[in-house]
C-alpha cells in the first residue's frame, strides 16, 4: 500500500514536471537563422514532433539540393536551411509561407528581399518514390533560379 | 454531383490514411486498448466504439466550422494544436492511466457511496470514449496535420462542405481503431469463455489498458516534453 502511494506521488510529480518543462520549452528563445541576400533559399520547416516521414522528406530534400546544386551552393546562389517553426522567433514563417505541417519551401531572394516563394507540399505525396522526389525538387529549384535571373 | 461524391470518398480516404499511418500509432494502440477492455460486455465495446468515432467526428467538424467560419487561419490552428496538444498528451495519458489503475480515486467514504460512485465511474468509462475521441482527434502529429489542414480543409473549401466532408474524415480516422477493438474484445471473450476465465480476463484487460496508457504517457512526456529520447 505504501509502495502504491509512493508510485502515485512520483507519477503526479512527473506529470507536473512534464507540463512545466513543456511550458518552459515553448518560451525558450531559439537561434534565428541568417537569411542570404540573393539566390534561392531551400527551407525545410519542421516542428518539435519529428515523424519518420518528415525525417525522410528532410533527408531527401537535403540530398536533392546538395547533389544537384553543388556549384550554385559554392557560388552562394543556392542555400539550405532547416528551421523549427515552433521556435518563437520563427512563428512568422507559418503565416509568411502558409505552413500547416513540415514541408519544403523555396524562397527567391533579391537584395535581401523575398521576391517569391513556393510551398512544396507535393513532397508528402512523392516521399514514397525517392527518384521522383529528387527530380521534382531539383526541377523546382531550377525554375526558381531561372526566375531569380 | 459526381465531383461531390468523389470529394466524399477522398475525405473518407484521407481519414483512413491518417488512421493507418505510423504517426498516430501510439495513440491508436491506447484507443484500441481502452475501447476493447470490457471483454465480457461486447455491447459496451460497440457503444464505446461508436462514441469514440462520434468524438473524433465532432472534433473535426467543429475545427472545420471554426476555421472556415472565423478569422482563425488554417495555419494558426494547425501550429497551435501541433505545438501544445500532442505534447500535453503525455501528462494527460499518465493521469488517465492512474484513474484506470485505481491509483487515483474519488475521496468518498462508506461502502454504499463507494459502490454508487463506482457505477458512475463505470458509466463515465463508456462516455470517456467520446472524450478520448475528441482528445486524440485534436492531438495532431505532423502527418495528421498535413492530411487534415493541408488536405481535408482545402477539399472542404473547394466543395463548400464544412459538415459532411470533415465528418467522413472523422469516421475514416476512427474506423480501423474501432474494428480492431471489437475484434480483440470478441476474440478475448471467446477465449475467456473457452477457459471459463472471463472475469479474470476482464480484470487483466482493464489493467493492461491502464499499463498501455501509462507507458504511452511516459514515452510521450520523455520524448515531447523533456525531449530526451
Amino acid at each position: 500500500m505504501k509502495l502504491q502511494k509512493v508510485v502515485t506521488v512520483a507519477l503526479l510529480l512527473f506529470v507536473v514536471a512534464s507540463l512545466g518543462v513543456m511550458v518552459a520549452n515553448s518560451l525558450r528563445p531559439g537561434r534565428s537563422g541568417d537569411v542570404p541576400a540573393d539566390g534561392v533559399v531551400a527551407y525545410f520547416f519542421h516542428g518539435k514532433v519529428r515523424c519518420p516521414t518528415c525525417r525522410n522528406i528532410e533527408a531527401y530534400a537535403h540530398e536533392a539540393i546538395q547533389d544537384g546544386f553543388a556549384e550554385q551552393i559554392e557560388a552562394g546562389r543556392v542555400h539550405w536551411r532547416v528551421v523549427d517553426y515552433e521556435e518563437p522567433q520563427n512563428e512568422h514563417f507559418a503565416t509568411d509561407f502558409e505552413l500547416v505541417s513540415p514541408t519544403v519551401v523555396l524562397v527567391t531572394m533579391e537584395a535581401g528581399q523575398a521576391t517569391g516563394w513556393r510551398n512544396l507540399m507535393e513532397v508528402w505525396n512523392l516521399v514514397s518514390d525517392k527518384g521522383a522526389f529528387l527530380e521534382f525538387l531539383q526541377q523546382q529549384v531550377c525554375d526558381c533560379l531561372e526566375e531569380a535571373g | 454531383m459526381t465531383a461531390y461524391l468523389l470529394g466524399m470518398a477522398a475525405a473518407f480516404g484521407l481519414g483512413l490514411q491518417t488512421a493507418i499511418s505510423p504517426c498516430p500509432l501510439a495513440t491508436n494502440i491506447a484507443a484500441i486498448s481502452y475501447l476493447g477492455r470490457r471483454v465480457s460486455e461486447p455491447r459496451q465495446v460497440l457503444l464505446a466504439g461508436m462514441l469514440y468515432a462520434a468524438g473524433r467526428t465532432v472534433a473535426y467538424v467543429l475545427l472545420a466550422v471554426i476555421i472556415v467560419g472565423t478569422a482563425l487561419s488554417n495555419q494558426q490552428a494547425s501550429m497551435f494544436l501541433q505545438k501544445y496538444m500532442y505534447k500535453a498528451l503525455g501528462p494527460i495519458l499518465i493521469l488517465l492511466a492512474m484513474f484506470l489503475l485505481e491509483m487515483l480515486q474519488f475521496g468518498f467514504s462508506g461502502s454504499g457511496v463507494s459502490e454508487k460512485m463506482q457505477r458512475r465511474v463505470d458509466a463515465l468509462g463508456v462516455w470517456g470514449a467520446l472524450l478520448l475521441g475528441i482528445l486524440f482527434a485534436v492531438s495532431f502529429c505532423p502527418l495528421s496535420a498535413m492530411l487534415f489542414f493541408g488536405g481535408l480543409i482545402t477539399l472542404s473549401l473547394q466543395r463548400e462542405s464544412t459538415l459532411v466532408l470533415p465528418a467522413l474524415f472523422g469516421l475514416g480516422t476512427a474506423l480501423p481503431v474501432v474494428v480492431f477493438a471489437i475484434l480483440i474484445a470478441f476474440s478475448t471473450k471467446a477465449v475467456g469463455k473457452a477457459f471459463d476465465r472471463l472475469t479474470q480476463f476482464e480484470w487483466w484487460a482493464r489493467r493492461i489498458t491502464g499499463a498501455v496508457f501509462l507507458v504511452v504517457g511516459i514515452f510521450f512526456s520523455l520524448k515531447y516534453c523533456f525531449e530526451i529520447i
